[in-house]
This record gives structure tokens, C-alpha cells and sequence, in this order.
């Protein structure tokens, strides 16, 4: 068991100095998936994914595999997708629609509550005193939604997900509630395997926008007309003019962009469908939240991360998931959204054009899974003079930490890893909490 | 249940796969000469076998439960792994040129194997549809290895003289999770 101890010395937030041990080891990969994910509000799925009674989609809470489904009341249950008997999924679609979920080794057989409703042969081969109201799929302890989000979580004690949010909902107001109708996904989930640890994915969203001058270069040269590259001037605080980061004790951070033309930066290629769109709506978003959220709507979040393993971007519009597959590896859930009330030509070209940059196939995307993937392989080896460094993490060190704003959170301007550091120190918070 | 009666006589091979075999050789020659392009690193050449209304597009592949075979496939308009047409297959062409796309920088050795290859005749003059399967095998920097499996449904549509170009590719690929870091090849 590792100690308390031994995890502060990997994780010196503070100092912002990081080991690689945290990303390679299988010790602490086990232990996070308890603490960690066994104590935080997890994505499962949208509204819109699972619309009609009896809709499911199946994702994983950590490493745990859990089916959500829409109930006959409207309502959503979500449960652990294993059959009570012997562990198997009960569920081996992605996505679809059920009446009931049938375990085809021995056929024990759960409704979409997941009650258990039949079980071949009950009376003769385990007689009258069989209690199936005992043997129900194990239902997941804590359910709730924002903005059409569900989320589950195993911590029957965790604060509600308003809290947990905080004041990451400012930003999530910005773009996905500017229309009275919402936002909904496009079909379709995309999945794609990469090596590296979970956390390089996360901890990017949430503040690594200084990452997308090296590592996206091919694609601004490719895609990014001239005229849009003045949003990389870097003469303003610490970085780019325009550019903001937030974050939080939370865990939750992300990177915005006021400029006007940060959001056409973020989108190049696409068609001016898109920007006269939210042009148009910005009226809307300026009477509803007020000229800061209405310059956060006008420029980008560039990116954006709910802890542990949630992110969005604003413009292109994608959310994902970064599921754990072990210490070096991790599987991306990537969704495109729109909103609901958009003409059908916006869409479509927010559709396209997201996929253009994002995804494996992204223009910008591929060469994030080819970095994450090569840190992991890097480390994948624990070679022990590689694990005695410490990683640096301290841009912007001399930024203040904390919830300096209740309800925006902490704010600087410019690039720094606040939401970085921010990220572990949360993490460690998690991770030394014996629970006892 | 669908099972063949004791009496059935065999499937008989569709008349249509049984055009003059000058025609089904120069477009297998064709197949063959833009996958050894694309091993050859001679993407922008490569592009010149793309029409100018060219769609080329990989939908992702569910897994779907008996009732809902049918949506195995993502459709148009949907997520899809590929959406393109000739510019945004500039762009990949263009990137993969740049020597700044660390994804296949350093290059990436590939090998695109194609076989199984059946060509019919199309509705338009001069357009075949051409459905192959393939194999493509990336090998990269020290051990990584990628191998994709898969079926394209293609329209290849004459040019002139020796010249054919892809009109439309549709590629079915036989994963569901993308088991690579990325999908930097073209296929």
C-alpha cells in the first residue's frame, strides 16, 4: 500500500513540481480508481443520447462498466453493468433501445430498472426461498444533471453536483445554455484507444493551452488563414492578448479567449454559417448573463476540464470523456454538440468542422494522441532515473490558487498551470483521504 | 433462421462482376498504383487521383443489439471517423507534407494491402463501383505497430487514357474503438 506520505512527495503542487510515478504506476492507478473515481461525479451520458423510455447507452465510471437507461416515467436509472451470477455484462450493445437486459450465460434477466425479473429454471434449481429483490443490478449511489449532463457517483455522501460544479457552471452557462432550447449531441459516440495515463488528457483540458502552438502547428498551417493568426499575438499577460484562465479548488479549469476572432481561430476552415450564427445569439447570451459571459461566448473556451475526466471546448463544440484502460492507456468518448434550436446548416458545419480538428482523425487531435501516447510508452518502463525526476509544472507559479471569485472561481489572465496544479491538488486531496 | 434448402442450387456469381477483363484489370492496376502512392509518401500525387467532387467517408461501427442491427453503421450527417471531400483532403495531404505533423514525424512505414477486389459497372458512363477489402499495416518509430482491416466501397470513375479517379470512397472499418494513437494514414 502506498503511503500518504509517498503520495505528497509525488504530488508537490505548491512547488509545482510533478513525478512520473503518478502516471506509470499500477499501485496507485488501483488506488485511484477507488479514491478518486470512487468519490466524484462522473459523465454517463445526455439527454439527448437516451430520449425515448427504454433508450441506454453503456460507458464506464472509472473502471467500472455502468448502463444508463431512460425510464417509462421519463426518469434515468444507471447501474453497474454486471450480471449478479458471474460478472458478465448484461448489456454488449453501445447504445439502443431494451426492454430488458438478458445475461446470455445463464439468462438471468433485468428490467430497465434493473430490477431482476427472471432467472430460467428459479424453483427448481434454487427453490422457493430465491429473494430476487435482493439480486437487482447494482444501482449506481448518487444520480443528478446539469444542463442535460447526467452524472452518477459510488459516494452515497457526495455534495450534490451544483456544489461539486461550482463555479464551473459560469463558464458551462456560456455555451451550453445560450438558447432557450439547449444544446443536444449529434449521433454518434466516437471511441478511440491511446496510450498514456488518463491525467495527460485531463490536466491538458483543463490548462494547457500553451501545448497548441507545437503540438497543432500542422494544422494552423494548413487550415488557419492569415488573418485569423493575430489571436496568437503574444504580447499580452503572460501569452496571448485576450487570453484568461480559470480555476478552482474544485479541480475544474479551463482557458478562454475574449478576442472576437479567437473563436474563428479555434474553428478555421469552417464556413462564416457558423459565425453569424453566434453572432446572432450573442445578443441573447449578453441580456441573459452580462457583458463578461458575453465576451467568454464572443471569443472561445479554448478548453475546459470538469474533474476528474470531463471536457469541453466552446467552438469547435466537443465534449469527451477520458476513460482509464490501466496506467498507460486510456479510451476517448468524443461527442459533438449543438444547439438544439440551430439551423440545420449550423450544425452540420459545427459537425464537420469539429471532426476536422478533433478525434483521432482530427488535423489537430492525431498529434495530441501521438504525444500522449509516447509519454506513456516513455514511461511505460519505470526506469528508474526517469522516475526520480520532477516534472515542471510551474508556469505562472506566482499566481494566486483558489476560489478568488465565488462565483467565476479563480482568474488570470494569460497562460499559466494554476489549473494544472489546481487539478493535482485536488487529485491528492482524494488520494490521502483514507476514508477512515 | 436463413438456411439453405437441401436442393438449393449454388449462389451464382452476379452477372454484372462479369465485365470485360481489360476493364477490371486497368482498374485493379488502379487500386494498386494509388495504395503504392500512399506507401510511397507521394500523398500530393495521390490527391490527384481524388475528383473534385470526391466523398470520402468512414462511419464509425457500433456495436448494435439484434433490433437494432440495422444502426450498426453511423449514417451521413452523423459522427464519422473520415467526412471529406477534395479540401479537407488538401489539408491532410497538405499537413502530412509539412514535416511538422508529429503524428507522422518522423514517417510512419505503411504497407496497403488490397484484395477481393469486384468491379461493376455504375449507373453514370465511365464510373465503376468497386468494392475491395484491405489491409493496411503501420509499423513506427521503435515498436509501434497499427494494423486496420476493412472494406471500401468505392465509385472510380474514367478520366481519359489511363487516367481513373476515385469519384467516392465510402471505407468500413473493422473496429470499434479505434485501436490507434490516431488515424494519420489515409486509406
Amino acid at each position: 500500500m502506498i503511503s500518504h506520505e509517498e503520495l505528497r512527495s509525488y504530488v508537490r503542487w505548491e512547488d509545482g513540481l510533478i513525478s512520473p510515478h503518478i502516471f506509470s504506476s499500477d499501485d496507485i492507478y488501483e488506488l485511484e480508481m477507488k479514491r478518486v473515481f470512487g468519490r466524484s461525479w462522473l459523465f454517463l451520458a445526455h439527454d439527448s443520447q437516451i430520449p425515448r423510455p427504454g433508450d441506454y447507452f453503456a460507458t464506464y465510471m472509472g473502471a467500472d462498466p455502468v448502463l444508463i437507461v431512460r425510464q417509462a416515467d421519463g426518469s434515468v436509472a444507471a447501474f453497474l453493468n454486471a450480471c449478479r451470477h458471474r460478472g458478465m455484462k448484461v448489456c454488449r450493445g453501445d447504445e439502443g433501445n431494451s426492454k430488458a437486459f438478458t445475461c446470455n450465460y445463464h439468462g438471468w434477466s433485468y428490467d430497465t430498472a434493473g430490477r431482476l425479473v427472471s432467472v430460467p429454471s428459479r424453483e427448481h434449481v434454487y427453490g422457493e426461498d430465491f429473494d430476487m429483490s435482493r439480486w437487482g443490478l447494482a444501482p449506481v449511489a448518487r444520480l443528478d444533471h446539469y444542463q442535460g449532463f447526467w452524472f452518477g457517483s459510488f459516494d452515497p455522501s457526495i455534495v450534490d453536483l451544483g456544489t461539486y460544479l461550482g463555479p464551473f457552471r459560469y463558464y458551462m452557462d456560456t455555451f451550453l445554455d445560450t438558447m432557450p432550447g439547449g444544446i443536444e449531441f449529434i449521433g454518434g459516440t466516437q471511441k478511440a484507444m491511446m496510450g498514456g495515463n488518463w491525467k495527460f488528457a485531463a490536466e491538458q483540458f483543463a490548462g494547457d493551452s500553451y501545448h497548441a502552438a507545437t503540438s497543432h502547428i500542422s494544422d494552423f498551417a494548413v487550415t488557419t488563414p492569415p488573418e485569423l493568426m493575430p489571436v496568437r499575438d503574444q504580447s499580452g499577460d503572460h501569452g496571448p492578448v485576450g487570453f484568461h484562465q480559470f480555476s478552482t479548488l474544485g479541480g475544474h479549469g479551463a482557458g478562454f479567449n475574449t478576442t472576437r476572432n479567437a473563436r474563428r481561430f479555434a474553428a478555421a476552415g469552417a464556413t462564416d454559417v457558423i459565425d453569424q450564427y453566434q453572432d446572432s445569439i450573442e445578443p441573447d447570451v449578453l441580456a441573459r448573463y452580462g457583458e463578461d459571459a458575453a465576451s467568454i461566448y464572443r471569443g472561445v473556451i479554448q478548453h475546459a476540464n470538469v474533474f476528474p475526466n470531463l471536457s469541453f471546448l466552446s467552438n469547435p463544440t466537443t465534449v469527451r470523456v477520458w476513460h482509464p484502460k490501466g496506467p498507460a492507456g486510456m479510451e476517448m468518448y468524443s461527442w459533438v454538440y449543438v444547439d438544439k434550436d440551430a439551423p440545420a446548416e449550423v450544425k452540420d458545419q459545427l459537425r464537420w468542422i469539429t471532426q476536422h480538428h478533433f478525434g483521432p482523425q482530427g488535423l489537430a487531435e492525431q498529434d495530441d494522441g501521438e504525444n500522449f501516447s509516447a509519454i506513456g510508452s516513455n514511461l511505460s518502463l519505470r526506469g528508474p532515473e526517469t522516475h526520480k525526476l520532477m516534472l515542471h509544472y510551474r508556469m505562472g507559479l506566482s499566481d494566486t490558487a483558489g476560489d478568488t471569485q465565488p462565483a467565476k472561481g479563480g482568474r488570470v489572465k494569460g497562460m499559466g498551470e494554476m489549473p494544472q496544479r489546481l487539478f493535482y491538488r485536488r487529485w491528492l486531496e482524494l488520494m490521502t483521504d483514507s476514508g477512515e | 433462421m436463413d438456411v439453405l434448402a437441401p436442393e438449393a442450387t449454388p449462389l451464382a456469381l452476379p452477372e454484372s462482376l462479369l465485365i470485360d477483363s481489360p476493364v477490371r484489370a486497368e482498374i485493379e492496376q488502379f487500386l494498386y498504383f494509388e495504395a503504392r502512392l500512399l506507401d510511397d509518401r507521394r500523398y500530393s500525387e495521390w490527391l490527384s487521383l481524388c475528383a473534385d467532387d470526391i466523398f470520402y467517408w468512414m462511419p464509425m461501427r457500433r456495436n448494435r443489439l439484434t433490433r437494432d442491427r440495422s444502426r450498426e453503421l453511423t449514417e451521413v450527417g452523423e459522427l464519422a471517423h473520415f467526412d471529406e471531400n477534395k479540401t479537407s483532403l488538401r489539408w491532410r495531404v497538405e499537413q502530412l507534407n509539412t514535416n511538422l505533423h508529429w503524428s507522422e514525424a518522423p514517417p510512419s512505414r505503411t504497407r496497403h494491402l488490397v484484395s477481393n477486389v469486384q468491379a461493376t459497372p455504375a449507373a453514370t458512363a465511365g464510373e465503376y463501383d468497386v468494392v475491395s477489402n484491405f489491409i493496411c499495416y503501420r509499423n513506427r518509430l521503435e515498436q509501434d505497430v497499427d494494423i486496420w482491416a476493412g472494406e471500401r466501397r468505392d465509385v472510380v470513375r474514367h478520366v481519359a487514357e489511363r487516367q481513373w479517379q476515385l469519384a467516392k470512397r465510402t471505407i468500413i472499418l473493422d473496429q470499434n474503438v479505434i485501436l490507434s494513437a490516431n488515424l494519420s494514414v489515409l486509406f
